[in-house]
């Protein structure tokens, strides 16, 4: 992606809010480019959605500035903010069918039956749901809804597209396959989308660029592959929950520091085999000893639960088909240098 | 809890049960019998099955004058409570809820003041300084539809909260619609259901109120309601066909209106 030639589609800058005397927004600055997709990332409460909200103008703000297309939207209301948003619970008008819930952003633009129902029949072909067109939403699967509520969202051709968990309230079953024909959906459109998710596997997949939010803050805001390789701070790398994280004031040699820890991903953390020559560089490696205190089977790996002799609680992914691991049984491990970063305190 | 106790104790609710339902059946069931019985003052069981009073009181031209008059009136005090009362409520919901509370109490109001302190003040207000010229009718309504009002605003608050419209309301905003179009085009469709059922509930509760209509009407225009009294004392059975006739229209536009609401409801829930 070209991002840095193309004129960012939203920023927001110092945006502030308290709602009922809590700091919920305190000083967010975001800028999303033209055609990206960024993940605002964090648990229940930190504020992603109020910035959302906030973006789509259903939430005032105490402070700050947000632009969308180059234009200052800060006062604006969300009926002239140019932005489509796609609501957890969809929010379809029960009462219209699935063409009238389309086309009711084109009429409410003042764009004629013709045009609303030309863009609202491309729309349900692009979502594939041209043979529910009739249909009132109730009538629909939930992956169906979803499908209805991208489309009328994009009927009215935003400039940008705000999704507040769009599919946490799918299954499973149909909710990997529907976020990847959104990002395709998304990627063919060039369309500009800022999602609040608190999945992180959905993030990572979806984003182009993840900002992991805490306490009405963006503690970091990078590339997926940035963030899993290089996490900002020990809260990032605990939130992201895919790094081991250990001590650094009784690590070993040249990784001795006075404070802070070293943080490495998981699958970085490996068993020393029994026989089998340690580190192939010792120096900038680290060695250790833990023991097992438990083995977790997940769907693609085993996750054993390990604690360090330092006490450090450690995660080891081992495959199906090696050898399992008892409980109590005492591990000499290692993690390769470039692996390691030291996060300060 | 042993199985004999638990059984006793489910033979004494369902006794408790049948108990209510005769205490609560007994009044129109013996009102349905005098009706359709030719007399009922013999012995203790009614006798001969007749038509004839329910033909009677549909051919007087009093029991005419009085029921159109009640239909009227008590139309006009329902729709009132609707437009005023249905947007009263559904405003301060939507836009204003800091004045749910104020709406919340004024429709505790009715119940606190007596149909009875009502009309002697209005007849001593209103009557007493400007009866010479003042249109009884319209006092009535002025003083009628207040007491509608909690009808109407409980009915929509209920509807309103099943519907969670809020989420709706934002998503209509985002498609760029006024809440006025948002009202016309999604809100009003979707509420017409609980709107008919306030609009039935004041319309009944207007046709049958008897102590306004008696003490601010009686002797300038006949409602049902005292015509129904004066009539028992003339002839009983009249009065009681009269009472049946008016259950009739009521209960079918009841089912009418719950029929509506429950293929609505379908229609629109998940």
């Amino acid at each position: 992606m070209d991002g840095m030639e193309r004129a960012p589609e939203l920023v927001v800058t110092q945006a502030a809010l308290q709602l009922g005397g809590r700091p919920v927004l305190r000083g967010v600055d975001l800028a999303l480019q033209r055609g990206e997709l960024v993940a605002l990332l964090g648990a229940s409460g930190c504020g992603k959605t109020t910035l959302l909200r906030s973006v789509a103008g259903l939430q005032g703000l105490d402070g700050g500035r947000i632009e969308i297309g180059g234009q200052d939207r800060t006062q604006a209301p969300p009926q002239q903010r140019g932005v489509g948003v796609v609501f957890q619970q969809y929010a379809l008008f029960p009462n219209l069918s699935v063409l009238e819930n389309i086309k009711f952003g084109v009429l409410c633009d003042g764009r004629g039956q013709a045009e609303a129902t030309r863009r609202a029949t491309a729309l349900l072909d692009l979502v594939g749901l041209q043979a529910h067109r009739d249909q009132r939403p109730a009538r629909l699967s939930g992956g169906q809804r979803q499908r209805v509520a991208l489309a009328r969202a994009l009927a009215r051709e935003p400039s940008l597209l705000l999704m507040d968990e769009p599919f946490s309230a799918l299954d499973e079953n149909f909710r990997v396959p529907l976020r990847r024909s959104f990002r395709q959906l998304q990627r063919q459109i060039d369309q500009t989308c800022l999602i609040v998710t608190h999945d992180r596997e959905e993030a990572f997949e979806l984003a182009d660029r993840v900002a992991v939010m805490f306490d009405g803050r963006i503690a970091q805001c990078a590339a997926p592959a940035e963030l899993w390789r290089r996490p900002a701070s020990r809260q990032v790398a605990e939130f992201l929950g895919a790094f081991n994280l250990l001590a650094a004031d009784v690590a070993p040699g040249a990784l001795l520091r006075g404070g802070g820890c070293w943080a490495a991903p998981i699958e970085a953390l490996q068993v020393v085999e029994e026989g089998a020559e340690a580190l192939a560089d010792p120096a900038t490696g680290w060695t250790l000893r833990a023991r097992v205190l438990a083995s977790h089977f997940g769907q693609q790996r085993v996750s054993v639960e390990l604690r360090s002799e330092a006490g450090d609680p450690l995660q080891l992914w081992r495959r199906h088909d090696q050898a399992p691991l008892a409980a109590g049984q005492l591990l000499t491990l290692q993690v390769a240098g470039p692996a390691l970063q030291h996060l300060p305190q | 809890m042993s199985t004999g106790v638990r059984a006793g104790r489910g033979l004494a609710s369902r006794l408790a049960l049948l108990l209510l339902g005769l205490l609560v059946l007994l009044p129109p069931l013996a009102v349905m019998l005098y009706a359709f019985s030719e007399r009922w003052d013999r012995s203790l069981w009614p006798e001969g099955a007749t038509l004839q009073w329910l033909a009677e009181v549909a051919a007087l031209p009093r029991v005419r004058a009085a029921v159109g008059q009640t239909l009227w009136l008590s139309g006009v005090c329902a729709l009132l409570a609707l437009l005023l009362g249905g947007t009263a409520s559904l405003l301060a919901r939507l836009a204003a809820p800091r004045l749910l509370a104020l709406l919340d109490a004024l429709a505790l109001l009715p119940y606190a003041i007596p149909p009875v302190v009502v009309a002697i003040g209005a007849l001593e207000l209103f009557v007493g300084q400007w009866g010479g010229w003042l249109d009884l009718r319209l006092v009535y309504v002025a003083v009628a539809t207040p007491l509608l009002f909690p009808l109407m605003h409980k009915t929509l608050g209920a509807a309103l909260e099943q519907l969670d419209v809020q989420p709706l309301l934002e998503a209509g905003r985002t498609l760029g619609a006024s809440d006025l179009h948002l009202l016309r085009r999604v809100l009003l469709p979707l509420l017409a259901p609980a709107l008919a059922a306030g609009l039935l509930l004041c319309w009944v509760t207007a046709a049958m109120e008897f102590a306004i209509a008696n003490l601010l009407l009686g002797g300038s225009v006949e409602m049902l309601q005292p015509l129904l009294n004066g009539l028992r004392g003339v002839n009983g059975h009249q009065s009681a066909a009269l009472v049946v006739m008016s259950l009739a229209v009521v209960t079918a536009l009841g089912i009418g209106v719950e029929g509506w609401m429950a293929w609505n409801a379908r229609r629109n829930s998940w």
